[in-house]
């Protein structure tokens, strides 16, 4: 990148622009702000930032609102800022089209991943990388084969098309409805039991150690995560 | 307001028209009808054995008159089965009488004039017996009634004591009112200035505006409106104020089509209904008024304790907060990088801290609230431990952990991050109570229709006078470091909540084995289908 991406904080509490400000400058982005959703709008507009850290709690407009409005026109990534004992609000955001969300109280080192790795996946979308590498894990999608370490991991064609959708979205959540729908098909989009065993066999064949997974993470209530080692 | 009471299936009664006692009767089923048939059949057989014993005496002894024995047939007849038999039985008892004892033998002719005075006498016998008898039956019948109607209110009474819900207590008196009236009924009650359908037999939602002036006025003069009485008369309906001592609370009204009024027992019967729904009604909302005021106080005690709590937790994390930011700002230049770090770690985790305290706090208050709204999904249990297992590690826990969860155990129907919670509570928990030294062990299993969680450490155990109310807000073994609630006494109330909230139950014993450790067991249902 020849600039510094450009970060716009939406954020109507000054202490979180406090803190996050320099933490911000510190990574190298350039920072813009914005303390209300109407003002937000107008600014993803006229300045076309290269993402957007969103705090759903804003007081003139509805978090989702915003991101459905921004999403007719605009593929900026979206990394919502949320309070943790609201899933279906995350959840809610998620599906409006926002790529991924950070819980309050947060560290500034979990924030900073996420904006590295939406920022990735913005670049990548133009182009699909065909082999996904994640820690000693290697996905060749189109050779539908899976390595670990170098030797090949025997999975069933619904655990690999599980696995590849995950890789897709390496170091981004993703929901429960988005996986099933993508890989059963819309009719199962609320077969969640169907996901949580192909999770555990899936964890069970990849993981050095299945009960604290380090691949494969779970973000309760929500969906999971492939970890992102890049 | 649209209240229905408990509806009770009952079937259509078929209904016969039959001409009897010179009305129309209406004849609610077969049975009816065949006890009609039954009675004439048993005027005439009385009738034949009158014939028979008269035959037998005129063969034994030369009798003037046989036809005393054909009263006593007409006078069974009359007696038992009213009127219109008796008369039949008398007629028969002519025929028969002219037929067997009277010259020409053989024959219904009637010679003398005479003759005729007979089958007068048994006519008249008839009418007259009938109707003394029915009047006596008539009587019977009623004090039967009386007594029935008062076995009914006195479980009525019985009934409405045991209420302490307006909303049964009016449901169960519309239903009475409706079964001892046998119309529509309907109350009402005065909410908040304006009346109000509260129940109705059978159920009804509306009024019209006429009936619903009449009841107004009904509770606004705590008189009796409606037909049969000084107000509105021409309301097809009769509406009783139901008093309380502040006045009238609300209305019962019975359905009167075409403007009947009722019997004066049936009034006074409705009189009692209203005032012993009133009674109830008012016993039920004192009740209500002492629940709300004990909830209240309940509420305030909570208040209190939680504010105590939270000034002293909240303040040891904040206070290091604050001294170790102080520190940094005022001597950070001077101090050695280790140390500056530590200050700042030092921050950082009590920062953490106190987010799990609000964390905790929250859920207790939605827990209180009973607003725990249960976003339920499949719940793997065995990814749920070893989940508690990586987290309770993580933060520091030196405890040695033991994960057991059975074989093919079924997934479990629950909100995940709240069962998240209730594991990390409980996990908590045994940390704190165990030693670093000691096992702590998570096992689930299934138990017929219940999946069964236990977390069991190998610690101290817990105090025998603290063991009943370990569930309890603030009701913690020893004020050590903290417990499973960040410091503020609520982990185990939490998961209560939480448990509850999912038809479930949690226990805990103490000790276990060789009095030693302790066990908080949680048992969820499985779902219908899986059991």
């Amino acid at each position: 990148m020849t600039h510094p991406a450009r970060v716009l904080v939406i954020d109507d509490e000054p202490a979180i622009h406090r803190f996050l400000t320099p933490a911000l400058l510190a990574n190298d982005y350039a920072v813009l702000k914005a303390e209300k959703g109407s003002d937000a709008l107008r600014q993803i507009a006229a300045d076309a930032p290269d993402i957007v850290v969103l705090d759903l709690g804003l007081p003139d407009m509805d978090g989702k609102d915003l991101i459905t409005r921004v999403r007719e026109w605009s593929d900026v990534p979206i990394i919502v800022l949320s309070a943790r004992d609201r899933e279906a609000e995350k959840i809610a955001a998620l599906d409006c089209g926002a790529d991924d969300f950070v819980n309050k109280p947060f560290g500034v080192g979990e924030l900073m991943a996420r904006l590295r790795t939406a920022l990735r996946h913005r670049m990548q979308r133009r182009g699909e990388t065909p082999v996904v590498s994640v820690g000693g894990l290697e996905i060749d999608v189109p050779r539908r084969r899976v390595t670990w370490q170098r030797s090949e991991v025997s999975l069933s064609p619904k655990e690999f098309d599980l696995l590849a959708f995950l890789a897709r979205h390496a170091g981004k959540v993703v929901t429960h409805r988005q996986i099933l729908t993508a890989v059963w098909g819309p009719a199962h989009e609320h077969d969640t039991q169907y996901l949580r065993v192909y999770v555990g066999q899936l964890r069970q064949k990849i993981e050095p150690n299945p009960s604290d997974p380090c691949f494969i993470l779970t973000e309760p209530g929500i969906g999971y995560r492939l970890l992102d080692m890049t | 307001m649209v209240t229905s009471g408990p509806q009770s299936p009952r079937a259509t009664p078929r209904t016969i028209k039959v001409r009897h006692g010179g009305s129309l009767v209406l004849l609610r089923n077969g049975r009816q009808l065949f006890a009609m048939v039954r009675s004439y059949l048993w005027s005439a057989m009385a009738v034949g054995l009158a014939a028979g014993i008269g035959l037998a005496l005129t063969s034994l002894v030369r009798l003037p008159n046989v036809s005393m024995v054909f009263l006593l047939a007409v006078l069974f007849s009359a007696a038992r089965f009213g009127i219109w038999p008796a008369l039949v039985s008398s007629g028969l008892s002519f025929l028969a009488y002219n037929f067997f004892f009277i010259e020409p033998l053989h024959t219904f002719s009637v010679t003398e004039p005479h003759e005729l005075l007979a089958l007068l006498v048994l006519l008249v016998a008839a009418v007259l017996t009938s109707t003394i008898a029915g009047q006596a039956r008539e009587q019977a019948r009623r004090a039967a009634e009386r007594d029935l109607a008062s076995q009914r209110l006195y479980k009525f009474a019985r009934r409405l004591s045991a209420l302490a819900d307006p909303r049964s207590v009016v449901d169960h008196a519309a239903i009475q009112a409706h079964g001892d009236l046998h119309h529509p009924c309907v109350i009402l009650l005065s909410e908040r200035g304006s009346l109000e359908i509260a129940a109705a037999w059978p159920p009804e939602d509306s009024l019209d505006p006429e009936a619903r002036s009449a009841a107004q006025i009904a509770l606004a003069k705590g008189e009796a409106t409606g037909s049969g009485t000084a107000h509105c008369e021409t309301v097809p309906w009769l509406f009783l104020p139901l008093r309380a001592p502040e006045g009238a609370i609300g209305v019962i009204g019975v359905a009167q089509p075409g403007n009947a009024s009722l019997d004066p027992e049936t009034r006074t019967l409705f009189e009692t209904v209203a005032e012993l729904t009133a009674t109830a009604l008012e016993r039920a909302r004192l009740g209500q008024e002492i629940s709300a005021a004990r909830t209240a106080a309940e509420a305030e005690r909570v208040r209190n304790t939680l504010l105590a709590s939270i000034s002293h937790d909240f303040r040891t994390p904040l206070a290091s907060i604050l001294g170790a930011a102080t520190s940094l700002i005022e001597y950070g230049a001077r101090l050695p990088e280790q140390a500056r770090r530590d200050l700042l770690v030092q921050v950082k985790d009590e920062a953490e801290h106190l987010d799990g305290m609000v964390r905790n706090l929250l859920a207790m208050t939605r827990v209180e609230a009973g607003a725990l709204e249960l976003n339920r999904d499949w719940v793997d249990l065995q990814e749920l431990s070893d989940r508690a297992v990586v987290v309770a590690k993580r933060r520091g826990a030196l405890q040695a952990f033991d994960v057991r969860v059975e074989k093919g155990l079924p997934f479990v129907f629950a909100d995940p991050i709240l069962l998240d919670q209730v594991l990390a509570n409980v996990v908590g928990n045994a940390i704190q109570h165990a030693g670093s030294a000691d096992r702590i062990i998570l096992e689930a299993k299934r138990e017929d229709h219940e999946v069964v969680l236990s977390v069991t450490d190998s610690g101290p155990g817990i105090a025998s006078e603290v063991l009943p109310r370990i569930f309890e807000k603030f009701a913690r073994a020893s004020r050590s470091s903290g417990d499973a609630g960040e410091g503020t006494g609520l982990g185990l109330a939490i998961v209560k909540g939480i448990v509850e909230a999912h038809q479930g139950t949690v226990a805990a014993s103490s000790p276990v084995a060789d009095g030693h450790g302790s066990r908080i067991e949680i048992r969820l249902p499985l779902p219908k289908e899986d059991t």
